[in-house]
C-alpha cells in the first residue's frame, strides 16, 4: 500500500502531544500530520470550527476528554457530593451536541470512552450503586456517549477501557499527570494510536478482505495424513484453542472477510478432513477458494488473488511456519503476514488482536460476501461450459437496476467508493457525509447500480457520478466492484449516465482517467470497450450525446424511483 | 545534552523520559529511584544535564539503595 499522510486534529483536556508524536511516527504505513488544540480548550475548539486549527479540514479529529472535566456533575460525584444521574446525562448530551456540530467540519471524529484509573476505588462496595457510586454513572455516561452517535455517519466511539485493561497499572501515572498534565500512560497512547490508524484504514477502504490460512498446525493441530488424529476441539487444551481459532475465522467470515486455504498437502486428504472431521467448525463451503498442493505458497496466493479478482494488498496470510511466513513476506510484500506465537494456546489471542479487518460500516453485502463469491464460482463453471462469450452473457439473464443516491443506499455506496481500486476512474475517496453533500450540489448526480442474474443477487456493486458544466457532463466517479466486471455492466452504466447527461442538457459526456497504479483495468475498459473516443493522451474519453449510447443486448435495465434530471 | 539551550528533549519530553526510565528501573531491576524531581531537573548542574551525569546520578542512587522493592 502507498504510504498515507492524513491530517489529524487532537482535542483534549489533558496534554495530548505524546499521542501526536506517536501518530507522526514514520515507521507505520500511515504517518499522520498532526495538529494539537490548545490544552484544555475542548469546548472552545469544538465551537470555533472556523479557526486555523480546522483549515484545511482535518481527516480525523480525536476528542479525548476526562469524564470529571466534561461532566461536572460526575466530578461532584467523585468528591462524594450529591449529584443526580439525570444531571450527568444532560451534561453528556451538551458535550455530544458539540461533537456533532464539529463533525460537520471533519471527515471522521473519534471519541474515546471515558475511563477511570485503576487506583480510583470510588465508593468501594457502593461504587456500582446508582445514587452513591462512581463506576455506575461512568458506565451510564459511556452508554449515553455511544447512543448519542448511533445515527451519525462519521462519529465513532473508541473503547479506551480496552487500552487501559491491556496496559494495566501503567495506564495512568499520577507523576505524568502532576508533572506534565499527561492523563494517559505511553503504552495506552500506543494502543490508542493503533486504533486510530485502524479507523483511518476502515474509513478509506484499506481494510484487508481475505484470509489465506494454512492447515497443519494453524487451523488444526498436527499434520493431516501423517498423524492418526489431528487435534481440534475435544477435551484437550490445544484442541480447544484450535476450535477457537476456527470460530474466530468464522466470525471474520460473518463480518465479510473471505476465507481461503493455502496449504502444502494432498488436496483430497485435506478436503476430506474439512468435510468429515466431527470437530471441524469450518467446512468446505466456508472457504471461497483454496490452493492445497505442493507448490510455493507465494505463487498460490498470487493465483488466488487473480481468481478472486482482488489485489494482493487485500490478503492476510496465516501460517505457523516462520519459513513460509518469511517467504511470502519477501515474495509478496503487499500481503500482510502477522507473526504467530509458538505457543498454540496463544493463537486465538493473536487472531483476535488483528486490526486489519475493521470497517466503518457493516452492510448486508458484507455479511453475504462469501456467498456472492460462491455464486461467482458457479458463473465461472457455466462460462466454461458455454460456447461464445456472447452466448454466455445471454445465458446469464443479467439485470441492472439503477437508483439515485438516497438514504437507504448511501452507506453501501460510500463503502464501494472507498474500497474499490481496480475499476475506478478517479479513485476519489469520500466519507458518506461528503458524498451526500457533493450529490446535493446543483448539477451533480450520483447513480448506484444493483446487479443480479440467474445465479442470484450481486447487490449494490456499481456507482457513477456526473457533474454538468455548460454543455459537458464530466464523469467524476465510475466505480464497479470486481465481482461483476466484464459482463457488460460497465457499458450499462455508461448508457445510464449518457441518458442522465442528455436530460441535464449536456452535449457530450467526458471521462478523465486518473491513474493510481491499481486502476489499469478501468483504463483498459475505457480504451478498448467503452466505444468512447480518446484524445491524444489516451486518458480523456468523450461520447457525443447526439448519439444514443447503446445498452448491451444481454442486459435488462431497470430504473428505480425518479431519476435526477 | 538532555536539558538546556541545545537539549534534545523539551520539558514534556524530559518528564516522559524520566518517568519511563523510573518505570524501566523498577520493572527490570526492581529498583525504586525518584528521577522525576522537579528541583533536580531544573537546578544548575542538574543530573539531567547529559546522559553521563544522569548515569552517574542513577549509580549514586543505586549505591544508596540497599534493598530491592518490596510490597510491604
Amino acid at each position: 500500500m502507498d504510504k498515507q499522510f492524513p491530517l489529524a486534529l487532537l482535542v483534549s483536556d489533558s496534554t495530548i502531544q505524546p499521542l501526536a508524536d506517536i501518530l507522526q511516527a514514520s515507521e507505520s504505513s500511515i504517518s499522520f500530520q498532526t495538529r494539537v488544540a490548545p490544552y484544555d480548550q475542548v469546548v472552545q475548539t469544538l465551537l470555533d470550527t472556523r479557526s486555523q486549527l480546522w483549515q484545511p479540514i482535518p481527516d480525523i479529529v480525536v476528542v479525548w476528554t476526562r469524564p470529571e472535566r466534561v461532566v461536572r456533575a460526575f466530578g461532584e460525584r467523585m468528591r462524594a457530593q450529591p449529584s443526580s444521574i439525570e444531571t450527568m446525562l444532560a451534561q453528556v448530551e451538551e458535550f455530544t451536541e458539540l461533537v456533532r456540530l464539529a463533525a460537520g467540519q471533519a471527515r471522521m471524529v473519534l471519541v474515546p470512552t471515558w475511563t477511570s484509573p485503576y487506583y480510583q476505588r470510588g465508593m468501594g462496595i457502593l461504587d456500582w450503586q446508582r445514587d452513591n457510586g462512581v463506576s455506575y454513572p461512568l458506565a451510564r455516561m459511556n452508554l449515553a456517549l455511544a447512543d448519542a452517535f448511533v445515527g451519525s455517519k462519521n462519529i465513532f466511539v473508541l473503547d479506551a477501557q480496552r487500552w487501559f485493561t491491556a496496559v494495566g497499572k501503567r495506564s495512568a501515572d499520577p507523576k505524568l499527570w502532576f508533572l506534565g498534565k499527561v492523563a494517559y500512560g505511553m503504552e495506552v497512547l500506543k494502543y490508542a494510536a493503533a486504533d486510530i490508524r485502524a479507523a483511518w484504514r476502515a474509513l478509506n477502504g484499506l481494510t484487508r478482505k481475505v484470509v489465506a490460512v494454512d492447515l497443519d498446525d494453524t487451523l488444526w493441530g498436527g499434520i493431516v495424513g501423517d498423524d492418526e488424529n489431528i487435534v481440534i476441539g475435544g477435551h484437550d487444551p490445544i484442541g480447544e484453542a484450535y476450535a477457537q481459532v476456527q470460530t474466530i475465522l468464522k466470525t471474520y467470515k460473518a463480518r465479510g472477510v473471505l476465507l481461503t486455504i493455502v496449504s502444502k498437502n494432498q488436496e483430497s486428504t485435506a478436503l476430506r478432513t474439512i468435510r468429515e472431521h466431527s470437530e471441524m467448525i469450518l467446512r468446505p463451503d466456508d472457504f471461497v477458494a483454496w490452493r492445497i498442493n505442493w507448490q510455493d505458497k507465494a505463487e498460490n496466493i498470487a493465483e488466488l488473488a487473480q481468481e478472486l479478482k482482488l489485489g494482493l494488498d487485500a490478503f492476510v496470510f496465516l501460517d505457523d511456519n516462520p519459513v513460509e511466513r518469511s517467504r511470502v513476506r519477501q515474495a509478496l510484500p503487499e500481503v500482510l503476514v502477522p507473526e504467530l506465537p509458538l505457543d498454540k494456546l496463544l493463537l486465538p489471542q493473536a487472531l483476535l488482536e488483528l486490526d486489519y479487518f475493521d470497517t466503518s460500516r457493516l452492510t448486508d453485502e458484507d455479511r453475504q460476501r462469501a456467498d456472492l463469491y460462491t455464486m461467482e464460482k458457479q458463473r465461472g463453471i457455466s462460462k466454461s461450459g458455454a460456447g461464445s462469450l456472447q452466448d454466455w452473457l445471454m445465458s446469464l439473464e443479467l439485470r441492472v437496476r439503477v437508483e439515485p443516491l438516497n438514504d437507504s443506499n448511501a452507506s453501501r455506496a460510500t463503502q464501494l467508493l472507498n474500497k474499490t481500486n481496480q475499476l475506478n476512474l478517479t479513485t476519489r475517496r469520500l466519507s458518506e457525509t461528503e458524498l451526500r453533500a457533493w450529490s446535493d450540489e446543483p448539477d451533480h448526480h450520483v447513480l448506484v447500480f444493483r446487479v443480479a442474474d440467474r445465479f442470484g443477487e450481486s447487490g449494490l456493486t456499481g456507482l457513477a457520478s456526473v457533474r454538468a458544466e455548460h454543455e459537458t457532463a464530466y464523469i467524476d466517479d465510475f466505480v464497479l466492484s470486481c465481482r461483476v466486471m466484464g459482463r457488460g455492466v460497465e457499458r450499462t452504466m455508461l448508457c445510464a449516465l449518457s441518458e442522465l447527461a442528455k436530460r441535464a442538457g449536456a452535449k457530450q459526456l467526458v471521462a478523465i482517467y486518473r491513474p493510481t497504479g491499481r486502476n489499469e483495468p478501468c483504463h483498459e475498459f475505457f480504451k478498448n470497450e467503452s466505444g468512447m473516443s480518446a484524445d491524444a493522451t489516451n486518458r480523456t474519453f468523450r461520447w457525443n450525446l447526439e448519439n444514443n449510447y447503446p445498452l448491451p443486448a444481454h442486459v435488462q435495465l431497470q430504473l428505480a424511483g425518479p431519476s435526477p434530471a | 545534552m538532555l536539558v538546556g539551550q541545545h537539549a534534545v528533549l523539551d520539558s514534556l519530553g524530559l518528564v516522559l523520559f524520566a518517568v519511563e526510565l523510573e518505570q524501566h528501573l523498577e520493572d527490570e531491576l526492581e529498583l525504586a529511584i525518584v528521577l522525576n524531581d522537579e528541583r533536580e531537573m531544573t537546578r544548575r548542574n542538574s543530573a539531567f544535564s547529559s546522559v553521563a551525569t544522569l548515569t552517574d546520578f542513577i549509580l549514586a542512587q543505586l549505591s544508596n539503595t540497599t534493598a530491592p522493592l518490596s510490597h510491604g
